[in-house]
């Protein structure tokens, strides 16, 4: 990423400690708002972290940050990961590393393949990794931090809410 | 595929022999060193040969079993014929008497169709053909003391047995090939490739952000405030160094064109403009060439100057003294009058004296005549006589030598003065009128210079030169100044204009820094990180796949043991029992252990608890023979090759373990081939004379020095 | 069924970059397997440090 966003996103760890996943996952909707998503859904608590529709394709998504390098899945996380795909969504996890090589991971689900509470290094999720759903937000998500890091390491989420909800696809769970 | 025939030469006791191994038991019954144990070595090498060594056998003194056993000079040769579903095939091994320790054996496949296959391609029929490879083969073919010791004591070995007995040693080979890749610590290596990554590209990015606080910390030193510095501050600059440029030009005299910048000025052609203003106007002005040549020029009229009125007081006085002179001596045709008077009068003044000189000379012959002839007084010409003619004579002499000849020399010597004299004063006259020409012509010549040296028009009517001169000068001497006055204050406003090009160039630095570290600092959008997230890519889906494979294997294994462990611990159960006696109350069974590598297999007895730690020898070669014989079973019924080669097999074992190993055999056979070497007794007595099934009984002799093995006879039912 | 058998089928049955695993069982199931992943993962390996240096290079 950008060293200018890697300096923003590191700052805002910092600032925010343990909300620093739940800014992020709400600064990754905005950047898929801002990359045109017909519809996203945003969950703060149970649940998948975000539903949306774009490019007329339904996602599932499960944001994970890493501090390590590797993170660790959920039960529930993979159990609502396989339902939303048996529901016809596609669903992924989400990963983003907080070194300034990491970039967005998307790691296309797979029932089978991630074991619940296994470590998985991003670099054992680069196999599953959907490109094309990375490109949308490539652009879109160093933009959303440069423009809305600072306000929510000042103000938090309701910052970040705010803004989302001046999206019209934008529904918050 | 069942084993036919055995052809030996010079392979350790063996000359040279043929046995036949056509049934599904063969027996090969001899006392000790008859050549029991090089018989059934005799088949493991024809299979395998030096893998034996290369692989850990554990029976390090069959290394090179054949080596020291070999005729000197003829080769060692086993030949094993089997039957196949295409025919009869024999696999022959080969090694030459000289061959070196290393060298390879020459390995041939004589097929049905008349085929004869070597080397690599006979070592790719024989697995094809799935015959037991030599770690399956000591597994689950052929029982040895040492082998056996192994099959129990080592845990390694033993769950590797008991895999095999599973039918899953395909699956530990597979997950042992996934495992020697080590995928995880792959994935680690990408990891700790990434963080070194991570570290170096920071810090080197930190570089440029060196370099552009460097550039402002230079910028702040030329005068330009840090929170100025932007790209437009450029332009600002170039735009006030042009209204300067503009007023100098103008006030200098010289037409330079300045550029004015408009707001989208090329920041590159400012650049350019103001670092080549300072030569141009230094150029254009010529001001150090004019102030030069103004210098020079007043200086050349001072020394025209201070010439011209010495030059002009010589002429006047070569003038004055040449009309005094003229005045003085006249001029030059009275001059010539009275040097033609004076040489006349000399002339004149010679001749007389000549003239007086010519008559005192013929006088004082005359009188040299008369005293010689005594006539005194007598003519000497008329011969008349002349009273006192001699002394009158001298008288006249005397006068004339001592007055008038003297008076005549000084009349003389008077004259040639005054011509000498007239004569002088003609050539001073002549160089006077010279001198005054010489002054003349040096006085007009400065004049001439000294005009020349004015500006034209200076000298108009009614001024003088001098006068004109003196304006001159008096106009050079104000120029000069003028010109000194406009160096002193050019220096100063170059000296600005120098310090707004070093700042638009330290700008275009800033400007340069500032995008390489923003380029830098977005290496994502750099085609080399393109090609590392490919590379990254490509292994991490290799070392993934890797990954999922060895734990799809685990999985395979896992369900496979499952379903496999019930059938074959009531192989394993049938075959103890039958060995180690049903009174025995020998239990044991196959426990599959779950670990991170995948899984083991180990023996437990019925309550749990490791079994063999506390069993005697007997039982313990009991249960090996068992799991050989089970596992012969579960090959056999795998549909692969099998055969069972025992040697021995009867240590420690009393005579109802005997009795139970022979129905053992006999159980096995029906489905394996089985070759055992025994000594006379009461297993080979139970065997040859209670079994039903076809058998081959081979009665080895005492060993003859010179002809080896021997076969003493042979049976078969 | 062998085990690259079994293996192959649960590689179909699951759906995930079959080709590409299905290769490595191709791979797997050749005598010198060992030495082929082997060379193969120093190979990746090697090409990733490559790039790595060059990734280094650009930014210094």
């Amino acid at each position: 990423m950008k060293l200018e966003v890697h300096e923003r996103l590191t700052g805002l760890s910092a600032a925010s400690a343990k909300e620093y996943g739940k800014l992020v996952q709400k600064l990754l909707a905005i950047a898929f708002l801002e990359a045109g998503a017909e519809s996203l859904t945003d969950r703060s608590t149970q649940g998948i972290d975000l539903e949306l529709v774009i490019r007329h394709k339904s996602r599932a998504i499960e944001v994970k940050t890493s501090e390590s390098g590797s993170v660790s899945l959920g039960k529930k996380d993979l159990e609502g990961l396989a339902a939303r795909e048996e529901g016809g969504a596609q669903a992924y996890v989400a990963v983003l590393g907080n070194r300034f090589l990491d970039e967005w991971t998307f790691a296309r689900f797979h029932k089978g393949e991630l074991q619940a509470q296994q470590s998985y290094s991003i670099t054992q999720l680069r196999p599953y990794r959907d490109h094309d759903l990375e490109k949308l937000i490539a652009k879109t998500f160093p933009e959303a931090v440069l423009k809305h890091a600072d306000a929510a390491a000042s103000r938090g989420q309701p910052a970040l809410d705010e803004v989302l909800a001046g999206y019209p696809a934008y529904r918050r769970a | 595929m069942r084993p036919i025939a055995l052809k030996l030469r010079n392979f350790r006791g063996w000359r040279e022999g043929q046995i036949a191994l056509d049934r599904p038991l063969v027996v090969v019954i001899g006392k000790n060193a008859c050549g029991k144990s090089s018989t059934l070595n005799a088949i493991e090498w024809c299979l395998f040969g030096k893998e034996i060594e290369k692989k850990a056998s554990g029976i390090a003194e069959r290394a090179d079993w054949e080596a020291s056993h070999r005729g000197a000079s003829a080769p060692t040769e086993v030949a094993l014929t089997l039957a196949t579903e295409s025919g009869n095939a024999t696999i022959t091994r080969r090694r030459d008497a000289e061959a070196a320790a290393r060298a390879e054996d020459e390995l041939t496949v004589d097929l049905a169709d008349g085929r004869k296959l070597a080397g690599s391609e006979a070592q790719a029929w024989i697995r094809e053909s799935r015959l037991p490879d030599w770690e399956t083969w000591r597994r689950a073919c052929c029982q040895h003391q040492e082998v056996s010791r192994a099959r129990l004591t080592d845990a390694s070995d033993r769950s590797l047995i008991l895999s095999s007995l599973l039918g899953l040693d395909d699956f530990d080979r597979l997950n042992g090939v996934l495992r020697e890749q080590q995928p995880r610590k792959l994935i680690e290596l990408l990891d700790s490739e990434l963080a070194e990554l991570e570290k170096v590209v920071l810090y080197r990015l930190s570089q440029p952000s060196e370099d552009l606080f460097e550039s402002e910390r230079r910028l702040e030193a030329l005068g330009v405030e840090r929170a100025r510095i932007s790209p437009a501050l450029s332009l600002e600059i170039a735009r006030a160094a042009s209204g300067r440029a503009q007023d100098l030009a103008l006030r200098l005299r010289v037409t330079i064109e300045v550029p004015s910048f408009p707001s989208d000025a090329d920041e590159a052609a400012m650049r350019k403009w103001a670092d080549a203003w300072i030569a141009q106007v230094r150029k254009e002005s010529k001001l150090s060439d004019r102030l030069s040549a103004a210098t020079k020029k007043r200086a050349r009229i001072a020394a025209e100057l201070e010439q011209l009125e010495p030059s002009e007081a010589r002429w006047r006085e070569s003038k004055e003294t040449l009309a005094l002179e003229l005045r003085e001596r006249g001029d030059d045709a009275t001059r010539k009058r009275l040097g033609l008077e004076a040489a006349k009068t000399l002339q004149d003044a010679e001749q007389r004296l000549r003239e007086e000189n010519r008559t005192l000379s013929l006088l004082r012959e005359a009188a040299g005549v008369l005293r010689e002839s005594q006539r005194f007084d007598q003519c000497p010409v008329c011969t008349s006589g002349v009273p006192g003619l001699l002394a009158r004579l001298e008288q006249t002499l005397e006068q004339g030598g001592g007055g008038k000849i003297p008076a005549l020399s000084a009349e003389r010597d008077q004259a040639r003065e005054r011509a000498t004299t007239l004569e002088a004063g003609a050539g001073a006259l002549t160089r006077l009128v010279d001198s005054e020409t010489q002054s003349r012509k040096s006085y007009e010549s400065r004049r001439e210079n000294l005009s020349a040296l004015l500006t034209p028009g200076r000298l108009r009517d009614g001024l003088d030169l001098l006068a004109a001169a003196r304006e001159e000068d008096e106009a050079l001497a104000k120029e000069i100044s003028e010109l000194e006055t406009l160096l002193a204050g050019l220096e100063p406003e170059l000296e600005a204009h120098r310090g707004d090009a070093e700042r638009l160039r330290e700008l275009n630095k800033w400007r340069v820094a500032a995008r390489r570290a923003q380029q830098r600092a977005d290496l994502s959008a750099s085609p080399e990180w393109k090609a590392f997230q490919e590379a990254l890519d490509a292994a991490a889906c290799f070392a993934a796949d890797l990954d999922v494979l060895g734990a799809m294997a685990r999985e395979a294994q896992e369900e496979r043991s499952s379903s496999r462990e019930e059938e074959v611990n009531r192989s394993l159960g049938v075959y103890t029992r039958l060995i180690a006696g049903e009174s025995a109350g020998l239990d044991v069974r196959v426990r599959v252990k779950r670990t991170p590598k995948g899984l083991s297999y180990d023996i437990e007895d019925a309550g749990g608890g490791r079994a063999l730690s506390i069993l005697n020898q007997a039982s313990l070669n009991a249960i090996s023979l068992a799991l050989l014989f089970a596992q012969a079973e579960e090959r056999a019924r795998g549909g692969l090759p099998t055969w069972l080669v025992l040697d021995d097999p009867e240590q420690s074992l009393d005579d109802e373990h005997k009795q139970g190993l022979a129905r053992a055999i006999e159980r096995v056979a029906a489905n394996s081939a089985v070759v055992v070497a025994l000594a006379p007794g009461k297993l080979s007595e139970w065997l040859i004379a209670r079994s039903a099934l076809p058998r081959r009984t081979i009665q080895l002799g005492p060993r003859d020095a010179k002809l080896g093995v021997r076969i003493e006879s042979q049976e078969e039912r | 069924m062998t085990s690259l058998e079994d293996l192959e089928q649960r590689i179909r049955e699951r759906g995930v970059r079959v080709e590409e695993r299905i290769a490595l069982l191709r791979v797997l199931e050749q005598t010198d397997a060992e030495a082929q992943l082997a060379a193969r993962r120093e190979e990746l390996l090697a090409s990733v440090r490559k790039a790595a240096d060059k990734l280094k290079g650009t930014a210094g």
